[in-house]
Order: structure tokens, then sequence, then C-alpha cells
């Protein structure tokens, strides 16, 4: 295996980009890939749905940010499932930024690449949630990712945040010379047939063209209860929920396909 | 790496938010000093603060197209 790592981002907040990770990877998890969630988001809202949904304490034997200080994961990783591990976080988190200052500017950006590339072998899918910002962990996260996908939830601040996302990807890559590849843009659409929701849609696809995913994600109360309560699959409403998401996985794995030949 | 999709959406996003720069950019670009006769300077000062840009912006715009032209 040498697992592709995906992240789905935007530094604009409450877009749906952790709940978005966590379906994808227990969707792929019940295809049978083998998948890491890794939560670089010292909020810990991965973890907490992941613990919700598969009841479990994810005890990790060292935390994510001894495991960053040691440069070493393995130990950071605890198995959820067969199919699905992850590293857990907690907000000791916050203090890698602190630490990683010791560190030249340049290669602060590029520790967590180095860290997965151990891991990748082990893979198929590789998971990093991120918090809604620009700083060390979500550069080091890009800069681990294979394939981003910008989330882009149909508010007009959320598509400002959408340009200045792209725009910083462009130069972090490019300062870097790195390899990881926009896929698109998945629209998170809050009332779609508001006015509000069908302009930024309309702006959105404009800018980005074909870059824009045909299948898109709609607010639905279920989903508010599986970032609650965990993920379920039981009756009508949570499997309306999750068609919706493993539709706009099955897009971004196709494109990612396109992108590979 | 050929013109992609980022690359693509990369450069057009910057320019729709008039070449607004991530903050973390490894560095600027270093300058050097160059004389300007007064008169001259007096009008690029004054370029610089209509379109509130950097006089050493405006020097870099205007120095460059008439490089281009040179060629």
């Amino acid at each position: 295996m040498n697992g592709k790592t995906l992240l789905n981002f935007n530094f604009k907040g409450g877009v749906g980009k952790t709940t978005l990770t966590v379906m994808e990877t227990y969707l792929l998890g019940q295809e049978g890939k083998k998948v890491l969630l890794i939560d670089f988001d010292p909020q810990g809202n991965a973890t907490e749905i992941m613990k919700e949904t598969y009841k479990a304490d994810l005890k990790p034997e060292l935390s994510l940010y001894e495991g960053l200080l040691g440069g070493d994961l393995s130990k950071s990783i605890v198995s959820v499932t067969n199919q699905i591990d992850m590293i857990p976080t907690d907000w000791t988190l916050s203090l890698w930024i602190g630490a990683v200052e010791k560190v030249s500017r340049v290669k602060r950006n590029i520790l967590l690449p180095q860290m997965l590339s151990k891991l990748k072998q082990n893979y198929d899918y590789i998971f990093i949630d991120v918090p809604p910002t620009i700083n060390v962990f979500t550069n080091n996260a890009i800069m681990a990712s294979d394939f981003i996908s910008i989330v882009l939830q149909t508010q007009k601040q959320s598509y400002t945040s959408s340009l200045k996302t792209a725009t910083h990807l462009g130069e972090l890559r490019e300062q870097y010379n790195g390899s990881f590849q926009l896929v698109g843009v998945i629209l998170y659409l809050m009332k779609p047939r508001a006015k509000v929701d069908t302009e930024i849609s309309a702006q959105a696809k404009d800018f980005f063209g074909e870059g824009v995913f045909s299948n898109s994600i709609r607010t639905q109360e279920r989903v508010k209860t599986f970032a609650n309560e965990g993920i379920r699959n039981k009756d009508h409403w949570d499997k309306r929920a999750i068609q919706m998401y493993q539709m706009v996985l099955n897009e971004q794995l196709l494109r990612i396909q396109q992108l590979e030949e | 790496m050929a013109e992609d999709f980022l690359n693509k959406v990369s450069k057009k996003a910057s320019e729709q938010l008039k070449n607004l720069k991530s903050p973390y950019q490894f560095e600027t670009e270093r300058t050097k000093t160059v004389q300007l006769r007064m008169s001259t300077y007096k009008e690029v000062k004054r370029i610089a603060f209509e379109n509130d840009e950097k006089i050493v912006d405006v020097l870099e715009k205007i120095i460059r197209e008439g490089l281009a032209k040179r060629k």
C-alpha cells in the first residue's frame, strides 16, 4: 500500500470540514479500505465524533503532541476498527506551535510530511483534519497531503476565504516545490434554494469552473445528530445523510483517479 | 509543475484579492537604493499616494514595463 493523503480545507471555520473528513473515514472503512484519520486540530472535534461513533476510548500510548516532539507518530496511533486507525488529539496539541518556534521557518512546515512518510505504506488513505486557520498545523497538513479539496459553504465569507485558501495553497506549493494537487471545490449548501446560496454557488462555479463538484453537501438535521452522538446507519434519515456524503466521496475519488492518470 | 488547476485558480484568486500575499511568504525580495531626479520622484510619489501603493511597487511596474519594451 502507498496511502494517499487527503485534506478537506478552507481556513474559514464551521464550513463542515471535520464532519466531511470523519464521514469519509467512516465510509472508506466500511468499504474495506485501510484508513488512518489524524486529528490535527487541538479542538479535537474529529476525536469526539469518532469516540461517539465507535464507543471507543481512543487513548494512545503517546499523545499526538508527544509523538510530534519525538518525531515519530507510531505510538500515537490507536486502532478503532480492523480497517480504521486514528491519531486522536487533545488540547495539549496547541503547545506544538510554541515548540516548533525553535525550528527554522522553512523546516517547521514540513515536519509532519517527514513523519507521515514512514506510515503511508500501512494505509490506503490518510485523512488529516485541521483547524480553521493558516498556521503551522495547517501548513504541515497541506505539505503532507497529496490531494486537497476546498470546502466552500455558501456564504460570502466562506467564498472569500476559499479564494485566500487557493492563493495560499498555490504560494506554499511554489515555495516548497510541493507536489500536492487541488482536487476541486465541494459546496456546502445551507439552504439550497435560498438567494444567498444560489448566488454564491453561481459565483463559485463562475470562478472555479469545472473544479466545483457536481455533488454537494446540504444541511441536514441528521448530520448535526451525527456530530453530537456519532455516525449511525439505522433509519431512513441516517441512510439519506450517509448517501449524500457517499456521492461526494465517490466523486472525490474519481477526480483523484483522473489527476493520477 | 505544469499549469494545473491549482496554479490557475491560485493566480486568479490572488488577482481577485488585489495581489494579496499570504503572511507565510518566506521573505520579501531585497531592495537596493537608486537615485531619481526630484521632479520624477515627486511624480512617482504622487502616483503611489493616489493608488495607495508602495513607491517600490510603482517603480517596479514602471521599470519592468520599460525594460520589456526594450526587448
